[in-house]
């Protein structure tokens, strides 16, 4: 066995312990280095000459990132037995930790995550640097589990009822000078002071003797009144249950509970609570498909978006954004809030300033909230240039392209920056829907034109779409995956076709929503079908939000490109023709007239609906839901057959990013396998009298035959 | 001991904490402070130079409310610079603390004559502003005991006070602060102050802003939930609105008073606080006025008027269930509910109101008391002088 742990004597009868995984980019608590620990342990229970333990990592930047990656895939199939054990395993191998002979004082620098996190619980206390890579957290919840080893008990016995309840049930990540205030740590300093700050700090602790007391009172019961906690609890309880109306992840309640139960009493029998609670959440169906969602983040953020392995992402030092506009002035300050340098171009001084304003709004939006600061403000300026030319892109090594969307407009754009760019710089188009093949005729190097689909609104939506245009290079998607990777978005190469990936997938179920309002649904009826399926917000209210005309020049393009099944309908263009074009106007399907812009019921579309109505039926939800979401994944089969994205992983996580579809689900294509192919077939066969739209497509008869799924098993 | 006396009590029209339409919207908390104390000098004919001292409520002592606004206001109201002044902060009942303070110093011999009152402007000086509060408060604290409306949430499961009672409580204080306010039973405690209607036009207010006679228990019962949109059972409408106004008035020892020839109001017979849970800090008053009827040797049937603060309908449902108590002689012109909260005048205002009610229904004894963030109580107990 290679060993992760390296043991030495550091100063003065002082051990210093050191998380080290030979060949691995970061230390984990996987089983093998359990045992190692619990060996160690083994060794050390008998040597109270010893005058304390240090832990520390070896790895800069990284402590310890939790449970191993392969034994958390397991976890989705593990038995309750086996969860059991494990869950034994660690409370013992923390619990032995906690009472060895001497004051044990963990040293965090970099990334404590998890397990990671739950084991400098278990130690005397703690001290951490003011790294800036240097994050706490016990996110747990987020995968639909729940702490298991110790987590839910120590932290609000450490640091407290609230903040206690706040990170264990939200999962929040918090600094090393949070972790200072909180009490989390003894003290927050420089990297390079942690190891003598931790000698010094055994030394308080061997000096005073106060760590055994201390060890006592944080294995007693926390002696909360019955106001106190029954109050934290109830405010928790109340807004844990609001947000689990959207997320339907029973784990922040399940650890709720385990703290509830678990903190006036002993640690040991709270932590039987903890054993619980964790019993009933690990394994289930929504904390799997959170697993898995987290290991399609893992392996599309992996991807570099291409496949040979010799192609490199060139260095970008320079980007260009044409066009001030929200999604120009959104992307330019995406890049520039992450350190790279911006050259904005508009068309005049006023539109400059507006753009400028736009990038600044991003940074005071979140300076309001506290998820930013003035220093952001400055140095995203500081890293932006603005210029009324477009000659000052020589210089840049992308330009991205985001003026309005028509056709004629952006071509004559390329033309003039194809004159002006340096003969290696890329061009780039944020386009929605306009073809990535057909503008790069209008340029010098078609091998460096791409798409670069950002999501508005770009600050807050993490999916960039690589578009490939039929010409476009290796090397070109390679640079463009890597730098909206570099400005922590989410790349997804995706080949140059109508619609591209999410609104091929995301119109058809729109379409369908309106369709079903011809045939005699009601509005609210379609848009809870939607949210009772875990999107959101309903396809009617998302008309409105994005705009009807936006809605309706998209499904233009789409239903001249798939005219087999698109469906494009004549109330939506005839409501845009009308003035009502979504919450911008005031009104769409809805009108947004009131004192808070909440929509309301429009009843003056009355005639216009009847006008286009083709049935005036009832639905159930059931057939609702299967009206909109089967055509969805039936065109994601399509994606799939035409190899317009790698593979499936790509379609969900795309979908999960910028559509909102519900990670309990685990994805669309991960729904369908819960559902399996036959099913989806049999469930299709009612509603192939509509359509094309409602087909099986070959792939989909193929799973249903081979009884496959679009996964492989397992994964 | 000297015995302290009310010779006077005043305040402001209250408004709504609004920026667009409140009607102090262009007013500072300064100006009505000052214009407070300068009526307390006109309406009583003291010499000014006679006040020994300024206690002055306000909870968010910053921007205009900051710099002891005690001592700014009475500059500003061109009283003589020998008067000195203080600003107290006891949250909801710092003006009441105020005249507490005041009355305190008579009984000791310190200082005379003094104006207590309090004010607060939460459209200019949001209560939110600067917050700040201490991470290890909340080891054995929920951070939600910064949040008034979720421990008033609290209140209604603890005590299991329902929704409806809060509406028909709601109700009740609307309809009285309407109909007292249409007989002119306001009109001798409020002084007409310079404001400005939601229109724009610069007018002498007299009516408090936030009173809707017209409300309805359907139209109460409409609203959503605010604090726990999942489950809960206060809003908006149960709720006291957030909002601008100063009260005050002027104390001093009956022998003093008798040497000015004035005729006293009331006099201040016993005064108590208590610290609760945060959690619950709405029932404050509970043990305030136990406290408060064992130092008067009194109790809940000898007041005659009762000045019951109304920060939520659930936290004085909660109070006189509590003590065992009914609707009765409590804010029978209404309460904060419908007349309004601002924070630091809040006090003096239902004192004011108490006293003017004593006097107009010649009552013997009244109570006033409220209940106060973080956890406490107040309760005072007047008696008034023509008994």
């Amino acid at each position: 066995m290679t060993e992760a742990l390296n043991v030495e004597i550091c100063d003065n009868d002082v051990l210093c312990l050191t998380f080290n995984a030979p060949n691995r980019p970061v230390n984990t608590l996987a089983k093998s280095v359990r045992e190692e620990l619990l060996q160690l342990i083994d060794s050390w229970e008998q040597q109270s000459n010893l005058r304390g333990l240090l832990i520390r990592s070896g790895k800069p930047g990284q402590f310890i990132a939790g449970a191993d990656l392969n034994e958390l895939a397991s976890l989705r199939a593990a038995t309750p037995q086996q969860i059991a054990e494990e869950l034994d395993a660690g409370h013992a191998l923390f619990g032995r930790l906690s009472r060895l002979p001497f004051p044990v004082v963990a040293l965090i620098d970099g990334a404590c995550m998890g397990g990671g996190t739950e084991l400098v619980l278990a130690c005397d206390d703690r001290i951490v640097s003011n790294a800036a890579s240097t994050k706490m957290a016990l996110p747990e919840v987020t995968l639909g589990l729940i702490p298991g080893w110790g987590g839910t008990q120590r932290m609000p016995r450490l640091i407290g009822i609230h903040h206690g309840i706040d990170l264990v049930c939200q999962g929040t990540t918090f600094d090393g000078v949070r972790a200072r205030e909180l009490g989390f740590a003894f003290d927050c300093v420089p990297t390079d002071r942690l190891q003598s700050e931790g000698l010094r700090l055994i030394e308080i602790l061997q000096t005073d003797g106060k760590y055994l007391a201390r060890r006592e009172q944080l294995s007693q019961p926390m002696g909360l009144s019955a106001d106190q906690l029954g109050f934290a609890c109830a405010v928790a309880e109340g807004k844990l249950k609001a947000q689990q109306t959207a997320s339907r992840n029973p784990a922040p309640l399940a650890a709720l509970a385990a703290i509830r139960e678990g903190v006036n009493v002993t640690l040991e029998a709270g932590l039987l609570r903890e054993r619980a609670h964790a019993l009933e959440v690990t394994g289930s169906e929504t904390s799997s498909n959170l697993i898995s969602v987290f290991f399609l983040n893992q392996q599309v953020k992996r991807d570099r978006g291409v496949d040979d392995p010799s192609v490199t992402a060139r260095q970008i030092d320079r980007v260009g954004v044409l066009g001030g506009g929200l999604m120009g002035a959104g992307l330019s300050a995406a890049h520039a809030r992450r350190d790279v340098n911006v050259t904005l171009v508009d068309v005049d001084e006023q539109r400059v300033t507006e753009g400028v304003e736009r990038m600044k709004h991003v940074v005071t939006s979140r300076m309001r909230i506290g998820r930013a600061t003035p220093h952001d403000l400055e140095s995203m300026l500081a890293r932006t240039s603005t210029a009324t030319s477009t000659k000052v892109f020589a210089d840049c090594d992308i330009v991205i392209e985001a003026i309005p969307e028509k056709e004629s407009l952006k071509i004559e754009a390329f033309k003039q920056l194809s004159k002006i760019v340096g003969p290696e710089t890329i061009l780039a188009s944020n386009t929605s829907t306009i073809s990535i093949t057909r503008m790069s005729a209008a340029v010098e190097h078609p091998n460096r034109f791409v798409g670069m689909h950002f999501f508005y609104p770009v600050d807050r939506m993490q999916l960039v779409e690589v578009i490939r245009g039929k010409d476009t290079s290796d090397e070109t998607v390679a640079t463009v995956a890597a730098l909206a990777s570099r400005i922590q978005k989410v790349p997804i190469v995706v080949q140059d076709c109508p619609g591209f990936l999410v609104n091929r997938l995301l119109l058809p179920y729109m379409s369908e929503a309106v369709q079903l309002v011809c045939e005699g649904a009601l509005m609210d009826d379609v848009d809870q079908a939607a949210v009772a399926f875990g999107l959101p917000m309903g396809p009617i209210a998302l008309h409105d939000l994005v705009g009807l005309d936006t809605a309706y020049s998209a499904a233009d393009v789409l239903q001249k490109a798939y005219h087999d099944r698109a469906l494009l309908s004549g109330l939506l263009g005839e409501l845009v023709e009308s003035g009502r074009r979504g919450k911008k106007s005031g009104s769409g399907f809805r009108r947004f007239t009131g004192k808070k812009g909440r929509p309301e019921a429009a009843p003056e579309i009355q005639p216009l609906l009847e006008k286009h109505r083709i049935d005036n039926r009832q639905f159930s939800r059931e057939e609702l839901t299967d009206r909109m979401i089967l055509p969805m994944l039936l065109e994601a089969t399509r994606v799939l057959e035409e190899h317009v994205v790698k593979d499936p992983a790509h379609v969900d996580l795309g979908m999960i990013l910028a559509t909102g579809f519900p990670a309990f689900r685990g994805g669309l294509l991960r729904w369908a396998d819960s559902v399996g192919a036959a099913a989806l077939v049999e469930r299709l066969q009612p509603l192939r009298s509509l359509g094309k739209r409602f087909e099986p497509t070959n792939l989909l008869l193929d799973l249903a035959r081979s009884g496959r799924t679009f996964y492989p098993a397992g994964k | 001991m000297n015995q302290p006396v009310i010779v006077d009590a005043v305040r402001t029209p209250i408004g709504k904490a609004n920026a667009e339409t409140g009607i102090f919207r262009h007013q500072r908390a300064e100006d009505l402070s000052a214009s407070v104390m300068n009526a307390l000098v006109e309406r009583t004919g003291i010499d000014p130079a006679v006040i020994d001292d300024i206690r002055w409520g306000c909870v968010q002592q910053q921007g205009e409310q900051g710099i002891d606004i005690a001592r700014i206001a009475a500059l500003v109201a061109g009283l003589p610079v020998t008067v000195a002044g203080v600003t107290l902060n006891r949250n909801c009942a710092s003006s009441l603390q105020a005249i507490n303070d005041a009355a305190v110093n008579i009984m000791a011999g310190v200082e005379d004559v003094q104006i207590a009152g309090g004010v607060e402007h939460m459209d200019h000086v949001p209560m939110t502003k600067g917050y700040d509060p201490c991470p290890s408060l909340f080891r054995r604290h929920s951070e939600a005991i910064m949040y008034m409306g979720l421990t008033a949430e609290y209140l209604a499961s603890k005590y299991g006070i329902s929704r409806t009672e809060q509406d028909e409580f709601a109700h009740r204080s609307h309809e009285l602060a309407s109909q007292a306010t249409s007989r002119g039973e306001f009109a001798a405690e409020v002084l007409p102050t310079w404001g400005h209607t939601p229109e724009g036009s610069k007018e002498l207010m007299t009516v408090d802003q936030c009173i809707r006679g017209d409300t309805s228990l359907a139209q109460l019962a409409a609203l959503p939930p605010v604090f726990n949109p999942a489950g809960g059972s206060v809003t908006a409408g149960n709720s006291s609105p957030l909002n601008v106004g100063a009260a005050g008035m002027l104390v001093m020892s009956q022998a003093k008073a008798d040497a000015l020839g004035l005729k006293p109001m009331a006099r201040v017979v016993a005064m108590a606080v208590a610290g609760v849970d945060p959690s619950e800090m709405g029932i404050g008053p509970v043990p305030a006025v136990q406290r408060v009827f064992q130092r008067a040797n009194l109790g809940w049937s000898d007041m005659e008027c009762i000045e019951l603060n109304e920060a939520f309908a659930v936290q004085v449902l909660s109070v006189l269930k509590l003590l065992g108590e009914g609707t009765d002689r409590v804010n029978t012109r209404g309460g904060a509910i419908a007349i309004g909260h601002p924070l630091g005048g809040s006090g003096a205002r239902i004192a004011t109101t108490l006293l003017h009610r004593m006097r107009d229904s010649g009552a013997r004894y009244g109570l006033a008391t409220m209940c106060v963030g973080q956890g406490q109580g107040v309760a005072t107990i007047f008696e008034n002088c023509d008994r």
